[in-house]
């Protein structure tokens, strides 16, 4: 009976927590534009945000309060997977590049970076640089870290991304040469995200991160209660980026989405993530709070599976399904203006973003006569599988779809299900057709398991074209950045023409902020980046 | 009685064994059967060799008897294995979030007992009347009601609105009234409905009647008689609820960021963390039985007519 009670709504609890979750799928890798990959790049040479030595006037000041949905899974960097936890890992480690709001690369630890030849990179690093524990940071910490984010005992998911890494050579004190197998053109962007410089303490098996976390970043560990409070201070010495200007950070994880809004404007958190569209109004009309949005870089979409339903394998079908959605309608409605319409594949921080590119208009007549073409007069009947609660208003644009489709004939009935099974019925490639989200950066990885038809990757659901897959195989080995980006380009252009997707948008991110918290600006991957914020006291 | 409650606690023992090795059992069985594991740990751009280390890695790859058969010798041991997710011991994780849920588990039971006997009892001495008709209505609420709505409701008025209490963690005892009430309405709900019932069938029994008969005042008739009978339906139910605050607290839980056991749970089961589901679910299993093994010796104490070693 008791058991009854507590599961009276677990649809509901389900959807706002998963909400929160951070994606396994697609968008775990999510960041960036930029190719910082060009022969060399100057120091400090960023436009956007200034990585100077100068200090703030005063010294740190202030507690601020972070709340996101989730918890860090770990305190090891290379163990932690949430986009929740990078924010937490970054205030602490610093990784060799990193990146401005607008995703470009901007130096970090690594000054500079330059192709040697097809197989080298040499590194050019920052000097006097420590980490917490007093280890000035040098080449051999690139060479020992890399050597970590690579073991198997680690049990790094994310240890494949380096694959391609050989070795490290220890040049001097402060040039690192790394060493690929073949031409490796998306070193600097994993390194945009991956791997967080480690000391020698842990690096040597000393200390165990997971328990002692040191890094060299603007503040330190000082303790955390998983699914309570993850607790950092300000380092004694100022920073090379100019911070930390706040005396403690407290992470928090609050899965409810609306106790989260509360904390917000009651004091009790400064910033919060994932904030409901529903109470989007209500911070931006409280005084004390203000509503920060980001155009996310992931890509909602809507998969079509040529393996499974035979009309999908004639273009205009699938051509007809882009004309069939009234895109701008379900944005206004639905959505309620929190998304920003795709034209293509790919959004705006992806390297193959091509702004040229207009969207299907809405035009049923059109899709009518492209189905009749492809000899589907009559229509067929069509399953549209969604999840419940994983993305923002699955289900109902998804039921909202198959309305629009069905009025053209593509009798299609919604199929929702949970997570879980959702996704192994993508693997399995057993839906007709669902809604989804893909693409994130390094950019490789997510058009190879979607749109080459020999990989016949993990997301791929029939969809073939041979230049789609040469450019693929092609755009990974060319180390020049604007050579590589036109190819990527080109393939948002044949999969724009092609549509193995119905196109429909990025999602805006919501993350609510107090008025007291100064200089910040949300990042389009989605992680609290900390770099120039504080507190005015 | 001494030798009748020693042979008592080993029955109990073996009962709480067999019970923990079904629990295991149907656990396992019931996690493998919706789904694999890997690939939710896996990222969805992992290659196929990737996923199939991942999968020896965590001892996966192996025949279902087998993974059982090894968690099972495991877990004789103490080692209910490490976390998918946090690379850390479950059994662990467990324990250290336990204290949280109990606490609050406890104040709800506290809230129930306080609130729940006395509505009932006062609700069954005056059966049919108005005032037993508006505590009918409102514990039929208090059932009805879902504990995630409430539990918003009440961020929203006494947080939001009001600003008297906190809405989320636990750094204080304040922290505990919100997230208490949520979980125990429930069961005031349900206790005082069945206080209210037994109350009103035992005033009817035959030594109600002599007791009245032989002059007692109403008030001893009824505490000292009536009420001692109806306890023991009340306590076993109330040692059901105590299991059902422990285990049942999920929702609460995620509601108001409460860092216990429930909110492990949630994690475990949308990452199919086996091992961590695992833990929380033989934890919470045997903590259960302990708490039925409770149930038992307070009988013994309401009604002597019960015996222990039958």
């Amino acid at each position: 009976m008791e058991q009854e009670h507590h599961t009276t709504t677990p649809a509901r609890v389900n959807r706002r927590t998963f909400l929160q979750l951070s994606s396994l799928i697609g968008v775990g890798a999510a960041s960036g534009l930029l190719w910082g990959c060009a022969p060399a790049v100057a120091p400090g040479g960023a436009p956007a945000v200034t990585v100077t030595e100068s200090a703030a006037p005063s010294g740190p000041v202030g507690e601020l309060i972070l709340v996101q949905g989730v918890d860090a899974e770990s305190l090891d960097p290379y163990v932690t997977t949430s986009g929740a936890s990078r924010g937490m890992m970054w205030a602490m480690y610093d990784k060799l590049v990193t990146r401005a709001p607008n995703m470009e690369i901007i130096p970090w630890l690594a000054l500079s970076w330059t192709v040697i030849d097809d197989s080298t990179w040499e590194l050019k690093l920052r000097d006097e640089v420590y980490f917490h524990n007093g280890e000035k940071f040098s080449a051999a910490h690139v060479r020992d870290s890399i050597a970590r984010f690579k073991d198997p005992e680690v049990k790094n998911i994310y240890a494949g991304q380096l694959a391609k890494v050989l070795e490290v050579e220890v040049v001097d004190d402060l040039t690192a040469r790394i060493k690929t197998d073949g031409p490796f053109a998306l070193l600097i962007e994993v390194l945009a995200v991956y791997c967080e410089m480690l000391p020698q303490a842990i690096t040597s098996g000393e200390v165990d991160p997971a328990v002692q976390p040191i890094g060299s970043g603007p503040y330190k560990f000082v303790e955390w209660t998983p699914g309570d409070r993850m607790v950092m201070e300000a380092i004694d010495r100022p920073h090379f980026s100019g911070q930390p200007k706040l005396q403690r950070l407290i992470w928090r994880p609050i899965a409810e989405a609306t106790t989260r809004v509360v904390e917000l404007k009651t004091g009790g958190a400064h910033i919060i993530t994932n904030v409901d569209p529903v109470q989007a109004a209500e911070v931006e009309a409280d005084p004390q709070t203000r509503l920060a949005t980001f155009r996310n870089l992931s890509s909602q979409i809507v998969v079509l599976n040529q393996l499974k339903v035979e009309p999908f394998q004639d273009v205009r079908v699938r051509q007809a399904l882009n004309y069939a959605t009234d895109v701008d309608t379900l944005i206004a409605t639905i959505m309620q203006g929190n998304a920003f319409r795709l034209a293509g594949p790919f959004g705006p921080g992806i390297p193959g973003y091509d702004p040229e590119l207009q969207p299907y208009p809405y035009d049923p007549e059109k899709a009518k006569q492209l189905l009749a073409e492809a000899g589907y007069a009559d229509g067929f009947d069509l399953v549209l599988t969604s999840p419940n609660g994983r993305y923002l208003n699955d289900r109902l644009v998804s039921e909202a779809i198959a309305g629009m489709w069905s009025e053209i004939g593509v009798r299609t009935t919604v199929q929702v299900m949970d997570w879980s099974p959702f996704v192994e019925g993508v693997l399995g490639k057993t839906h007709d057709a669902f809604f989804f989200l893909q693409i994130g950066v390094p950019l490789d990885a997510s058009v190879r398991i979607n749109f080459h038809g020999g990989v016949q990757g993990a997301a791929w659901q029939g969809y073939s074209n041979d230049e789609a897959s040469e450019i693929i195989d092609k755009a990974v080995t060319v180390l020049d950045e604007a050579e590589r980006n036109a190819l990527y380009k080109r393939l948002g252009q044949i999969v724009y023409e092609e549509c193995p997707w119905v196109f429909l948008w990025n999602a805006a991110g919501l993350v609510g902020v107090r008025e007291e918290v100064k200089d910040w600006e949300p990042h389009q991957d989605g992680v609290l980046h900390l770099l120039g914020v504080r507190l005015e006291v | 009685m001494r030798c009748a409650m020693s042979d008592y606690l080993v029955r109990r023992v073996q009962h709480l064994f067999w019970v923990l090795l079904a629990v295991s059992i149907l656990v396992f069985l019931l996690i493998h059967l919706s789904g694999d594991p890997v690939r939710l740990l896996a990222p969805l751009d992992a290659t196929p060799e990737d996923v199939e280390r991942i999968r020896a890695l965590y001892g996966l790859d192996q025949p279902l008897i087998v993974q059982y058969w090894r968690f099972l010798l495991n877990a004789l041991q103490g080692d209910l294995g490490e976390s998918f997710r946090y690379n850390q011991p479950a059994l662990g994780m467990v324990l250290q979030k336990l204290p949280a849920t109990i606490r609050l588990a406890l104040f709800s039971l506290a809230l129930t007992i306080v609130l729940g006997i006395p509505l009932g009892v006062w609700a069954g001495t005056r059966p049919n009347s108005a005032g037993d008709w508006v505590v009918s209505v409102l514990t039929f609420v208090g059932i009805s009601i879902p504990s995630f709505w409430l539990g918003i409701m009440l961020i929203l008025i006494f947080a939001d609105r009001w600003r008297v209490l906190p809405s989320s963690g636990d750094a204080t005892w304040r922290h505990m009234i919100l997230p208490g009430i949520t979980l125990s309405v429930y069961s005031i709900g349900l206790i005082s409905r069945l206080v209210r019932s037994t109350l009103i069938e035992t005033m009817q029994q035959d030594y109600v009647r002599t007791a009245r008969a032989k002059g007692l005042p109403e008030r001893l008739v009824l505490y000292r008689h009536a009420l001692r009978n109806t306890m023991i339906p009340t306590v076993t139910v109330l040692g059901l609820q105590l299991g059902g605050l422990l285990g049942g607290s999920v929702v609460v839980e995620s509601v108001f960021a409460w860092p216990g056991v429930g909110w492990l749970m949630l994690q475990g089961i949308q990452n199919r963390d086996l091992p961590l589901v695992r833990a929380v679910v033989l934890v919470i299993g045997l903590a259960f039985v302990i708490i039925n093994f409770a149930v038992d010796l307070i009988y013994t104490r309401l009604d002597p007519r019960i015996r222990l070693d039958k």
